[in-house]
């Protein structure tokens, strides 16, 4: 060798000239085919899992008994249980021992945020968790709980870091299940006080600590926001009921593509405000845009509770005119990872994504950005006028690599910046599968970011695709914080109908950050309960701060809010008066309680471009109210029979013997025009649901104590 | 900013049940265990797609067992590398005597003289032993260094060193002879 040095560098260069690129489809086949294999594993260990560990009296049974299960004589026993006895005694000690300063002991890190160190001992002095909102984040008891305001903004932080930090989890759970243990005692009590309202405090309870990362979950990694259900509230104590307007549509799509697979859905998945809203209703409609909102109200029977009745209350907002809609600049954000390959996912977004550029107008303008492993510009802005240019960008998008999400947020807020028009609608519109899932080192940053380009003028809408993957939490959250609104696109039809059918709702806001707030008579109404509507609560003095942000409705869009009411006269009051109750005194008040008025709604909202909100009243009184349920109108009829589909979705408690049958008899007999089929679509899903509810074998139940913490479980 | 996830990152994600993170690690890594396969395999293209794809599922049974002791970079390789092996194995058809063909340099077309020189070592290489062939592709086609090649093949540095200088001997030794 040394004689001829040159030709070992020679050998090296000529074996390393071949470049030869691998074919891509075969790269997808291959990864395909291990992801299948990968699932099954998944659900292999998971069955394992349970199987594995059943309790400790388990243990202790399994290792008395002797394999031809005579028993053991008694003196023997105790030879056994004196070693047990001092190994439970080391492993409580090892509790203590392995706390949460163990971790950083160990790691030389700080525990990370995602992780809430509860220490077994604070745990039993724990106030009873009652959070000041159903969305507040989980209580911690370490850390002072955040200025309320800021609550939402945290629960986005940590979805967001957790994102970026892969959970802190299997490991320990494995390593340290004697540390669980010695926890033992207070185990249970531990779970149900550090698990509040808010389930995303959900976790494994691990030595000294709760992780609250959602647990992944096999098949499908949805996540949901899981607030729980909107509890009975007293007029006397909280006359005032107060949330933002909410015209999403992704719940109700999601549910119906769980449903037509056959599968009840997760009950966090279901949020009945977005079911109801999902249906077109006829309203009274507002005449110019300088009110843009005209209420319909009603208050009929609830046809749940013969006790109770239901206050409807109906909201459509100004019809823009399509010829005066102002121009659109729409940056289309793309995930084209690899992940979007599948029919239903890039495919379908470019065929609907066709036909909406054929309703847009010649003077609307259209860009592409695309994201994967790297973001880029597929799409420079281009007039419409060039609709074969905007096809053939179309056309040309394919889904391969991973996904970094923000990276091509900010490109496409940046080319929207770029070409924003004052006179034109600016909005962002981002389809995806999954979430922005290489993650985030900033997210206080990216939130911030959305925030800022919001303040600018500039929209998100979310369009979600795909099913496994979907983060639905995520995309609800960020489309609120950019003024948005997120959809899920389960169909051609549904992409065909969101983009298309509804380019002026969606494209033209006529009003921003709009509140309602409905205050009772305590006359009249003793009790109520908001259905739906558990992730917009507001607070009380929120109406008429209009620094606090709200939903934004579209032009022709409705909204509606039903609420069951309990007379003051009605047998089914759920909570007892009080015995030291002072009676009002009439003149206290602005009206005499003893009106013929049920409540009064109170809507606020700013009008586009504005930072000043205007408000509108309007008393619901016993001259808007239906006494036989048989002449209600079919519209109103309908929209009761969707609330309590969507409540016994969420094996609401609150239903008696209210039943899927019952839903679809109701909704039979309320089909109306339905020119869309809507409604009739919603009845084969209702009996599907019933079908699905009768296989499982028992009525919809709320989850048990001994079931798994996990968000939810697909059947 | 995003930035992305570090490769321990994913594997515990993916340890932990997260699809997602499985498809990243595995489109990360797939063309390295192409290529490799693709080398192994004396160019044979449809046997090294077979062999990447084989391995990416065996990666993804053995995900569970992986502990983190090697990098996971060279721990795919090695499945890969025992892939391979395995398809030789059951597939003696594809045995190494023609190695070269229309894949090879198809992307870059070298001088006709380098190109010669290309194949006579690709041939060379080819009737070496396997555990010498295997060093070989690994250093020098696949640029691994010699620390990588003793993770994915499992044996000391010191193997791996003694293995290159007993390469070297051989193809000094028939390359003058086949000059001559």
């Amino acid at each position: 060798m040394s004689q001829e040095p040159m030709d070992e560098n020679k050998i090296k260069a000529a074996l390393r000239q071949q470049t030869v690129n691998h074919d891509p489809a075969k790269e997808d086949q291959a990864i395909k085919a291990a992801l299948m294999v990968y699932k099954k594993e998944i659900q292999k260990r998971n069955e394992k899992k349970r199987k594995s560990f059943r309790g400790f009296g388990d243990l202790l049974r399994q290792f008395f008994e002797t394999p031809n299960n005579q028993g053991v004589p008694m003196s023997k026993k105790w030879a056994f249980a004196v070693p047990t006895l001092a190994a439970v005694a080391v492993m409580l000690w090892a509790g203590a021992f392995f706390g949460p300063d163990f971790y950083v002991r160990t790691t030389g890190r700080e525990v990370p945020e995602n992780i809430h160190v509860v220490q077994p001992p604070e745990v039993t002095t724990l106030p009873p968790a009652a959070p000041a909102r159903p969305e507040a984040a989980p209580v911690v008891p370490q850390r002072p709980v955040p200025a309320p305001q800021k609550l939402a903004d945290n629960r986005v932080d940590a979805e967001l870091k957790q994102l970026a930090a892969p959970s802190f989890s299997s490991e320990a759970s494995k390593s340290s299940v004697g540390g669980a243990k010695a926890g033992g005692a207070p185990l249970a009590m531990l779970r149900e006080q550090a698990m509040p309202a808010d389930s995303m405090a959900i976790g494994k309870i691990v030595g000294g600590y709760i992780d609250i990362t959602i647990p992944p979950h096999f098949p499908g990694n949805e996540r949901f926001s899981n607030a729980t259900e909107q509890s009975v509230k007293q007029v006397a104590q909280e006359p005032v009921s107060t949330f933002s307007m909410d015209v999403d549509t992704a719940s109700y799509t999601f549910v119906r593509k769980m449903l037509n697979m056959g599968q009840l859905p997760p009950p966090d998945a279901v949020r009945v405000e977005e079911m109801i809203n999902y249906f077109t209703y006829k309203y009274k409609a507002p005449e110019n845009k300088d009110e843009p909102f005209a209420a319909t109200v009603a208050v009929y029977p609830c046809p749940w509770n013969s006790d109770a009745k239901l206050l409807h209350v109906g909201v459509k907002a100004y019809q823009v005119p399509a010829k005066s809609r102002p121009k659109a600049n729409i940056v289309f954000l793309m995930d084209v990872s690899g992940s979007m390959s599948p029919a239903n996912r890039l495919p379908m977004l470019k065929n609907a994504m066709a036909s909406f550029v054929d309703s847009l107008r010649d003077d609307d303008r259209i860009s592409i950005v695309t994201y994967a492993s790297q973001s880029g510009v597929a799409l420079d802005p281009t007039s419409v006028r060039e609709k074969d240019k905007i096809k053939q960008a179309l056309a040309s998008l394919g889904a391969g690599g991973s996904t970094a999400g923000g990276a091509g947020l900010r490109t496409a807020y940046e080319l929207a910046e770029r070409n924003f028009d004052k006179e034109s609608t600016n909005r962002v519109i981002l389809a995806t599968d999954g979430d922005f899932n290489v993650g985030v080192s900033d997210p206080n940053e990216l939130q911030k970011f959305i925030e800022e380009k919001r303040e600018k003028g500039i929209y998100l809408t979310i369009l979600g695709v795909g099913e496994g993957n979907l983060n639905d939490n995520l995309m609800q959250r960020l489309a609120q914080y950019g003024n948005g609104t997120a959809a899920y696109l389960d169909s051609l039809n549904e992409a065909r109908k969101v983009l298309g059918d509804q380019v002026d709702g969606a494209l033209v806001p006529v009003a921003n950050d709009a509140k309602v707030q409905i205050e009772f008579n305590p006359a009249r109404v003793a009790e109520y309960r908001l259905i739906g509507y558990e992730t917009r609560n507001l607070r009380r003095e929120d109406f008429n701060n209009d620094k606090v942000d709200a939903g934004d409705v579209g032009s022709g869009q409705t909204v509606t809010a039903i609420f069951e009411i309990t007379p003051t006269d009605s047998k089914a009051r759920q909570v007892d008066p009080l015995r030291y109750e002072q009676p009002k005194k009439a003149e206290d008040s602005a009206v005499k309680t003893d009106s013929k008025e049920y409540a009064f709604l109170k809507i606020r909202y700013k009008l586009p471009g504005s930072s000043t909100s205007k408000l509108m009243t309007q008393p619901i009184g016993t001259a808007q109210e239906v006494r036989d349920a048989k002449e209600l109108n079919a519209d109103l009829r309908f929209a009761s029979a969707v609330a309590g589909f969507g409540q016994l979705l969420r094996n609401s408690t609150m239903l008696k013997n209210f039943g899927y049958e019952d839903v679809i008899k109701m909704a039979e007999t309320s089909l109306g025009d339905d020119t869309n089929g809507a409604r009739h679509e919603f009845l084969t899903l209702a009996r599907a649901a019933k079908t699905a509810a009768e296989l499982r074998g028992m009525p919809p139940q709320p989850p048990t104590d001994s079931d798994p913490p996990v968000l939810y479980r697909v059947q | 900013m995003l930035i992305p996830a570090t490769t321990a990152e994913l594997v515990q994600a993916a340890q932990n049940g997260d699809e997602r993170a499985v498809e990243i690690l595995l489109r990360d890594f797939y063309p390295s265990l192409f290529n490799l396969a693709l080398r192994l395999l004396a160019f044979n293209r449809a046997a090294a797609e077979d062999v990447a794809q084989e391995t990416c599922i065996h990666i993804v049974k053995a995900l569970v067992r992986y502990r983190g002791e090697a990098s996971f970079k060279t721990w795919a390789l090695r499945i890969a590398m025992n892939c391979a092996r395995d398809y030789h194995r059951t597939n003696k058809k594809y045995a190494l005597q023609e190695p070269l063909n229309e894949n090879l340099s198809s992307a870059q077309n070298p001088a006709g003289e380098d190109l010669v020189f290309q194949r006579q070592i690709w041939r060379e290489i080819s009737v070496l032993p396997d555990k010498y062939r295997e060093v070989c592709i690994l250093l020098w086609a696949e640029g691994y260094t010699q620390a990588e090649a003793a993770r994915i093949l499992d044996c000391a540095e010191k193997t791996i060193e003694w293995r290159v200088q007993e390469i070297k001997k051989r193809l000094q030794k028939r390359l003058k002879g086949g000059r001559s």
